[in-house]
């Protein structure tokens, strides 16, 4: 006998878009849980830029998404302070940029409320040596720069402290309905291939890419354009600021420094296949050319890795307008498939990171207003982390409560348990035993991968050489009983860095990579103990 | 002043070259950059891992291997060689003699490894201090792993170990040396020479077997104690003996992540050798370029470690620089290139190739380098150059298992011609 569970509202996608769903539900006490098919952030909430937008991007193209963004920048500011570094960001104008575009820009700033200065060229590159002596005019605006990983996840502790239940690697496998309405959900773990049911109200469909995916159970059809964008990460902060190029957007505008790195992207072409999406070289090439205009030395820096996220993209009502996607708003939507029929299922599309907390009290209130609940939503008030908790005792603010909001406080302990358990893991990063081992004992954690989502082990210079035989050794006991046998996650771990790599394989990453090699199939062995036993 | 022969790189392949160069009486340099791969090493001279036909199975014999691989791959680094593979095997280890050092095993055979990841790797010569008897017959395996020292984990060890001992029983135990900071394979393998830290290990070693029922009378060969591969500092050390006489068991330091200590007994030992026999070194200093005349090199150019030029006249050269952690070759966006004489480097298996991470073909680009003829000469046209070890194309050393095979025999035949 299956075992039925009770919930009111079930969201599908553990994307920034769903996480801030289920909080906003969790806050207002309705009973919800959040289904996703692979980890949290596995989408494009982590392989996305890090940029939170002051809105001076679409300034000129899109007011309203410039205008949404400028407000949920100033909240999410006071209320994920720990996921965001307050950074601010430049525009700059390259000798080569259009100067009528300035005026029209400067226009839409203003009208949206986002704060823009003109700064001297001098000042910016005193404090950004590497930056082209060939820029024309640089403007600051309030941008900033967001961990997508520690959001997400602050997102689900707090919404979980709230009540609300969180599956990962859970996916969607069939929603039933009755009289035209939804009545429940069957759902499968995928890694163990169990299925359950679930009794619930209202389905959200957040799945993001994959939502046409989802709609499609019910046989409905969902027009999602499905978006690719390539981002280069190098080896060092090449600024302090976010780097825009003050154009109309095009690819390679954007550079954001991101802990001990820097991305630059993006570019923008229209894909049929989010699972299996990989920057070409062609599109490292584009990147490079547009960064070497305003990083003159960029080919000498490091290169770490290159990646691609995929954006789904409403295209509704024929509004597309070329090939490349960039001139369809990304704005939301939401969907009420009462309209087909069907009531009780929600679906989104679109949105930005920024604006996640916005469309989530947009979703919540309009399924609020269906269901006739009466709440409040309260996400834009109460702190991801309260400060009681993010400061220690003498008023210092707690790295652990940065890194993994509320559940910080389960590192301090463990660390107090484990005085030894201080020591660095991984270098680069400068991750302690402690979290790692912490970390790894966590239900949500079924893997190395999943682990480094959590810790960023394996983000840095080394990209994983020492810190994945490093973690899967010091959290082995928590390691060796996930689903997957601990051998075959360090090969996929190891893998899925490789990928990273493979397209930007030269100067010193190729050493870097033969290095990992050398370890892992030179001393290790690994290639063969895949091939011998049954892991 | 001339050399008779100039050495550039001083991994495997440059030392033994110079080292059969001086054993033929030829006035011989060092020019070397860094210190090459081998201190990164398990410290095993790995020659052919796994069988031609079938890349699944360990080869049985190594040799045997190499001669069935020549006839159906030429172009192998081991083809050129054929005719002094065993030689060179025997002239390593009689140059490691003289220093004190030794290697079991032969080119003959084939032996397994315990690794720190529990995994066993299949190599030709190894360090005695990780030689296991018989892993058949093993009743206990004790895995001690040190507080604060990142690299070994003994539970991982252990269970990753079932699938190859399944008979024996595993007991993990854990030092404290009361150490209050991070403690490097480079920091332990100094603390263990000392005769009072390793009483104290042993001690805890056997108060913690004792929790376990295991009693001085259950010490014996039957018994492996497995610590990590920091078994002393220096080359000649006599931890592992001591250790092995006083617990009367069998123990083993297994190799993991780099710096590695036995690699660098390996290097200590052979740059003891070397310059006991006269050969010179500059260290921290690059070949940059050459200067030729009538298809001769003759002339060096050197930049050292304050960006000074000089120039070097050599009567040969061996280039010896490695692959691409050593230099030898560098990678562009898109081309690969080799810096010092412009050789034209060839990527037999690049082409939008994918291949997984870690497979049984391995990764092409390891396969990437310099062609050469039978006389190891990279260019028609320069008589007096020859190249050896990991700079060479067509080999894999991450997949064959032939890293230091291929350097020693390559580096052997190059010092014999140049
Ligand atoms: C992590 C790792 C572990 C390994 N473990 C094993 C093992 O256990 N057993 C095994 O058999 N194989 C192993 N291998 C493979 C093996 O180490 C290599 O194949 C072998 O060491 C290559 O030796 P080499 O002398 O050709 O090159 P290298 O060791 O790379 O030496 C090249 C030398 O040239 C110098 N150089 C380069 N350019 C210049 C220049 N312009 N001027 C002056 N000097 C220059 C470098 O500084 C260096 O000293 C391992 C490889 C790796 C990466």
């Amino acid at each position: 006998m299956m075992v039925v569970n009770k919930t009111k509202v079930m969201v599908i996608g553990g994307g920034t878009t769903g996480v801030g769903i289920i909080r906003d539900l969790a806050l207002r006490g309705i009973d919800a849980v959040l289904v996703e098919q692979q980890d949290l952030a596995h989408g494009a909430s982590f392989r996305f830029h890090g940029l939170l937008h002051s809105g001076a991007r679409y300034a000129v193209n899109d007011f309203s998404a410039a205008k949404e963004c400028i407000e949920e920048n100033i909240i999410l500011k006071k209320i994920a302070s720990t996921c965001i570094n307050n950074s601010g960001g430049l525009f700059v104008q390259h000798k080569t940029d259009r100067d009528e575009y300035i005026g029209e820009w400067l226009r839409g700033c203003s009208e949206a409320g986002i704060e823009v200065k003109e700064v001297s060229i001098q000042n910016v590159l005193n404090e950004n040596p590497a930056m082209s002596r060939d820029l024309k005019r640089i403007y600051s605006v309030p941008d900033g720069i967001i961990d997508g990983a520690r959001l997400v996840w602050a997102n689900v502790y707090q919404a979980m402290e709230y009540g609300a239940r969180v599956l990962t690697y859970t996916k969607l496998s069939g929603i039933y309905t009755a009289n035209g309405k939804v009545t429940g959900a069957e759902v499968i773990n995928t890694l163990t291939g169990q299925k359950s049911n679930w009794e619930c109200e209202t389905i959200i469909n957040a799945a993001g890419t994959w939502a046409d995916e989802v709609a499609k159970l019910t046989g409905i059809e969902l027009n999602v354009t499905k978006n690719k964008g390539t981002l280069l990460v190098f080896n060092q902060r090449l600024t302090q600021k976010v780097v825009n190029r003050l154009r109309i957007p095009d690819d390679g505008d954007i550079i954001v420094p991101h802990h001990t790195v820097t991305i630059l992207g993006t570019t923008s072409v229209n894909t049929d296949e989010p699972d299996s999406a990989k920057p070409t070289s062609g599109e490292v090439q584009i990147l490079l050319d547009a960064g070497r205009e305003l990083f003159p030395e960029i080919d000498n820096y490091r290169l770490l890795r290159a990646y691609a996220g995929v954006r789904p993209l409403y295209a509704g009502n024929g509004e597309v307008k070329d090939d490349d996607g960039r001139d369809i708003s990304r704005d939301f939507r939401i969907f009420d498939h009462a309209h087909n029929g069907l009531n009780g299922f929600i679906s989104l599309i679109g949105g930005k990171l920024t604006t996640y907390r916005m469309i989530a009290e947009k979703t919540v209130n309009y399924v609020c207003k269906t269901m006739g609940i009466k709440k409040k939503c309260q996400t834009a008030e109460i702190p991801l982390v309260d400060s009681k908790r993010l400061l220690t005792m003498d008023g210092k603010v707690n790295k652990f409560a940065v890194r993994y909001g509320i559940r910080g406080e389960m590192i301090q302990k463990y660390l107090q348990q484990n005085p030894e358990k201080e020591i660095t893991l991984c270098e680069c990063e400068d991750i302690s035993f402690a979290e790692v081992e912490e970390v790894a004992s966590w239900k949500s954690t079924n893997n190395l991968d999943d682990l480094r989502r959590k810790t960023r082990i394996g983000m840095g210079t080394c990209q994983g050489l020492y810190c994945s035989f490093r973690s899967l050794g010091s959290a082995w006991n928590a390691m060796k009983n996930k689903p997957q046998h601990p051998l075959r996650q360090l090969v996929c771990f190891l893998e899925k860095r490789y990928k990273g790599q493979k397209s930007v394989l030269w100067e010193a990453q190729i050493k870097e990579c033969e290095l990992t090699l050398g370890i892992y199939s030179t001393i290790f062995n690994l290639e063969r103990v895949e091939e011998n036993s049954e892991v | 002043m001339k050399y008779d022969v100039v050495v550039i790189g001083s991994g495997m392949s440059g030392m033994i070259a110079a080292a059969k160069a001086v054993s033929r009486n030829k006035n011989t340099l060092i020019i070397t950059k860094g210190q090459g791969i081998l201190p990164l090493t398990t410290g095993c001279i790995d020659i052919w891992g796994y069988q031609v036909n079938n890349p699944k199975a360990p080869a049985l014999n190594p040799y045997e291997e190499i001669q069935r691989l020549a006839a159906c791959k030429p172009e192998h680094p081991y083809a050129r060689v054929l005719d002094v593979l065993p030689e060179s095997i025997d002239f390593l280890k009689k140059i490691l003699k003289n220093s004190g050092y030794s290697l079991t095993g032969s080119i003959y055979s084939n032996q397994k490894v315990l690794t720190a990841l529990g995994t066993e790797r299949v190599t030709a010569l190894a360090p005695e201090s990780m030689v296991v008897k018989d892993f058949a017959r093993l009743k206990r395996i004790i895995a001690v792993g040190f507080n604060r020292y990142p690299d070994f984990f003994p539970q991982m060890f252990l269970d990753n170990l079932n699938t190859i001992i399944p008979q024996a029983a595993k007991i993990p135990v854990l030092i404290d040396l009361d150490i209050k900071e991070t403690v490097r394979s480079n920091h332990l393998s100094l603390l263990l020479e000392r005769q009072d830290i390793l009483a104290k290990v042993e001690e805890q070693i056997r108060v913690q077997l004792l929790q376990h029922g295991i009693e001085n009378k259950h010490y014996d060969d039957s018994m492996l104690i497995v610590l990590p591969a920091v078994l002393g500092k220096n080359p000649g050390s006599q931890v592992a003996k001591r250790l092995r006489s006083n617990f009367n068991t069998q123990v083993i330091g297994v190799p993991g992540l780099p710096p590695s200590i036995p690699g660098e007994h390996l290097q200590q030992a052979l740059m003891i050798f070397l310059k006991r026999q006269g050969v010179e070194f500059r260290h921290n200093s690059e070949v940059v370029g050459d200067i030729r005349e009538n298809g001769k090199i003759t002339y060096l150019s050197v930049k050292d470690s304050t960006a000074i030029f000089h120039s070097v006249e050599a009567g040969s050269v061996i280039l010896a620089a490695g692959s691409f952690i050593g230099g030898g070759l560098t990678a562009k966006q898109d081309s690969m290139l080799e810096p010092i004489f412009k050789l034209p480097v060839i990527n037999p298996r690049h082409v939008g190739e994918d291949v997984p991470f870690l497979s049984l073909e391995g990764q092409g680009f390891l396969e990437a380098g310099v062609e050469v003829d039978d006389k190891l000469r990279p260019l028609k046209g320069i008589d007096n150059l020859y190249a050896a070890g990991s700079i060479l194309a067509h080999g894999n050393y991450a997949s064959e298992k032939s890293g230091l095979g291929i350097a020693v025999a390559t580096g052997y035949k190059a010092g014999s011609l140049a």
